[in-house]
């Protein structure tokens, strides 16, 4: 059975949706015998995900369309196979990312959604109009089982009464693209038995591609520490810890991280930390040695702030460690122009 | 302190020989930890499988604390935390008067500072001379309880009107200058870490974005959420409104930081058209230049007054232990009383958590203590001076190592 250029586009746009798995279905794509327009797609997909891109493309052709719905399965297996968490969530929130602007291109945008929320087993309700335009409403059961990224989406900024939470048009779709990324999320890694040479190979190719691009940012800091330059959640713990200000658990673990990775020895560590009025010598030395051998990466700004330990409203940094190598290099560039100059 | 320690093990055997605990629910799930004197935990991973094991523990061992993890596992009593397998996990909402600023803090707590010897009263971080880390002297009072108690009652307006939480909820004191809310019904019990920071936040107002839930800037008016919003924009509109409707203009002038002009008299005199304005979502400006500033303050302060200070590690900490409820304080004396939200209005743990009922007089020597109360009657000051307390007192400042026997 044929599907038309409608139903390609929806199963292109959706590609999780039972559409595009019933096309997949009656394609029975064999791995062994992958056409390469589908391959070469898929690995496009997975190295836009890699590198933090957008996936987004319109098509009008049959061929086109099918090609990418067939992709969208070998892109899950090439991510798997570089059993790599950070890449499975970067593929997962590129394709929530797409899910909106493909959700935009929809005549009937509410009933896409709704119809959208129903396969992916959202519980909701339509809302009576209160007058602030609510368009749905959901159990906070069933909202409370999504960990949301989008920062508009937490509890706190939602309208909840009675168990419920009323979401507005674009709050909704907001949730649905949370949701899709939390299915995507758990649905990878794909297992990978049997699979081809021919697969294993692009695999190859884009686990060097993804290397060779994160060099760059995994080298560990080195030279003179400047907590002039810290973002403001670190210099603010920092600050505690430097004048023996009692700090949560937590805290301490975040800040040690941090100061690890950013090149400060063990032994200055344990100094900074003997400041700390309950301070155990051989404790401190446990968790230290602890982040030190394994190089315990330093937590995200969702991480700081879900512990309540981001001082700044509205905060833009997206990582510490990032916002540290950022001001340094500036700070750096900055130098070498005074050095001309003078 | 050795004296002092074995009298107070005596009595807080007597109390447990007394008192069988009848708590907390699901004992053989739980891990339990115990403290002794001046230290709250000092043995872990201990397990239970029954309230009657539980109970001769108790009796026999007398530990000065006593406390059980808000987790269920299979193996409570595995070690490390990962092998104990989680199952389900209640809620405890704790709230600590030393984290509420209140006035009477001036008058029962005081600071050291162990470098330059400097003191002073009230709570403070940093010595005001020398800027080292002070050593605290904190104590409570049915002041301070009062504002936690307060926190106990709008944290029940949240459960029920926002989140429609009703079963299995449990109160207790916390020993010492709190309460505890325990939340243990189906509908929490799975509910992942991440849901839990959510509600937290939610409750706390942590990370609230005004704009994000109406409250915005647009052609140099301050718009808000029309009359049929949810959650907390309707907290802080009706918070607005209660200001505006009850409240003297000159105090609301004085939260705001404006003075009270002609023009300004005015505007507070159109308490109508700022209410009707309010309902189709948009501010009256307040004359001058600083309009959205005004009403920033008075949205900001509204919201300050309605978030609630709940502590954050207990209530996210999956792995943390908590006082068993109806179990002795050890820095206290006081039992961790089981109260139902009817009976919250009138406790006073000066009263109703005291462990003993004898009226038998004990001789200290009290080190430093401020005026207190217990069992309606006023004790204190004292500083080095001996005195013949009743036992409840007694206790009371030999458990928290404000006194010596005689």
């Amino acid at each position: 059975m044929h599907s038309s250029i409608s139903e390609l586009q929806f199963a292109q746009r959706f590609p999780f949706s039972r559409e595009a798995k019933n096309i997949l279905r009656e394609n029975n794509l064999s791995l062994d015998e992958l056409p390469e327009e589908v391959l070469a797609r898929a690995e496009a997909m997975a190295l836009n995900a890699a590198k933090g891109k957008d996936y987004y493309i319109e098509l009008r052709s049959s061929e086109l369309l099918l090609q990418e719905i067939l992709a969208f399965p070998i892109a899950k297996i090439l991510v798997s196979m570089q059993k790599d968490s950070m890449l499975n969530d970067k593929f997962a929130f590129m394709l929530s990312k797409s899910f909106l602007k493909y959700l935009d291109l929809e005549k009937n945008r509410k009933d896409t959604a709704l119809e959208l929320a129903r396969q992916l087993g959202i519980e909701f309700e339509i809302a009576a109009d209160s007058g602030e335009g609510f368009f749905v409403s959901i159990p906070l059961q069933n909202f409370l089982k999504i960990h949301f990224r989008r920062m508009s989406l937490k509890l706190v900024n939602q309208h909840v009464a009675l168990g419920k939470v009323f979401l507005q048009e674009k709050r909704f779709f907001d949730f649905l693209a949370e949701t899709i990324l939390s299915a995507i999320s758990a649905s990878l890694p794909v297992p990978l038995e049997g699979i081809p040479n021919s697969l294993k190979n692009s695999a190859r190719q884009l686990q060097q591609m993804l290397l060779a691009s994160r060099k760059e940012f995994e080298t560990k800091i080195s030279g003179k520490i400047n907590p002039n330059l810290f973002s403001d959640c670190m210099k603010s713990m920092y600050a505690d810890l430097v004048s023996g200000k009692h700090m949560t658990h937590i805290a301490r673990f975040y800040i040690a991280t941090f100061l690890n990775s950013i090149g400060m020895t063990k032994e200055q560590l344990l100094e900074l930390f003997s400041k700390q009025g309950n301070y155990n010598e051989r404790i401190a030395r446990y968790h230290i040695d602890r982040i030190v051998k394994q190089n315990l990466s330093p937590p995200g700004c969702a991480k700081v702030r879900e512990a309540g330990l981001c001082p700044t409203e509205n905060c833009q940094v997206r990582h510490p460690m990032s916002f540290y190598r950022r001001e340094l290099k500036a700070l750096e560039l900055q130098e070498k122009a005074g050095r001309h100059s003078r | 302190m050795i004296r002092e320690e074995s009298f107070l093990r005596k009595h807080f055997s007597e109390y447990y020989k007394k008192h069988p605990v009848q708590e907390p629910p699901e004992i053989s799930q739980r891990e339990f930890g115990i403290g002794e004197f001046g230290k709250k935990i000092t043995q872990r991973h201990l397990v239970f499988s029954s309230q009657g094991e539980f109970n001769s523990f108790l009796q026999n061992s007398v530990p000065f604390f006593v406390s059980y993890s808000t987790a269920l596992y299979a193996k409570p009593g595995a070690r490390p935390m990962q092998a104990k397998e989680f199952l389900a996990g209640d809620i405890v909402y704790e709230f600590d008067a030393d984290d509420i600023k209140t006035n009477c803090k001036q008058l029962h707590d005081s600071w050291k500072c162990p470098k330059c010897n400097a003191e002073g009263k009230g709570t403070i971080d940093f010595c005001t001379e020398c800027g080292s880390p002070v050593r605290k002297e904190q104590w409570f009072c049915n002041e301070c309880l009062g504002e936690a108690k307060k926190q106990v009652f709008e944290l029940k307006e949240f459960l029920e009107n926002d989140f429609s939480f009703s079963e299995g909820i449990s109160i207790n004191f916390s020993g010492s200058a709190g309460y505890h809310v325990h939340l243990r019904g189906n509908a929490i019990k799975q509910l992942p870490q991440t849901a839990r920071i959510e509600l937290l936040d939610y409750l706390t107002g942590n990370s609230l974005d005004l704009e994000s839930i109406g409250f915005f800037e647009k052609e140099k008016a301050l718009h808000c959420p029309k009359a049929g919003s949810l959650g907390w924009p309707k907290k802080i509109l009706s918070g607005l409104r209660e200001m505006i409707e009850t409240q003297p203009i000159e105090k609301i002038a004085a939260i705001a930081g404006v003075r009270l002009t002609p023009n300004a008299k005015n505007f507070f005199e159109k308490k109508q058209a700022i209410l009707q304005n309010m309902e189709k979502g948009v501010f009256l400006p307040f004359p001058g230049k600083k309009s959205s500033e005004f009403w920033r303050v008075l949205v900001n302060f509204v919201f300050e007054q309605k978030r609630l200070d709940i502590d954050r590690q207990t209530s996210i900490d999956l792995n943390k232990i908590i006082r068993v409820p109806e179990t002795l304080h050890g820095g206290t004396g006081f039992v961790a009383k089981k109260i139902s939200f009817e009976g919250l209005k009138d406790f006073n743990a000066f009263n109703d958590a005291l462990a003993s009922e004898s009226s038998e007089t004990v001789k200290v020597l009290i080190d430093k203590a401020p005026k207190f109360h217990l069992g309606r009657e006023g004790f204190g000051p004292f500083r080095n001076s001996e005195a013949e307390l009743p036992l409840n007192a007694a206790v009371f400042l030999l458990s928290k190592q404000k006194a010596q026997l005689v």
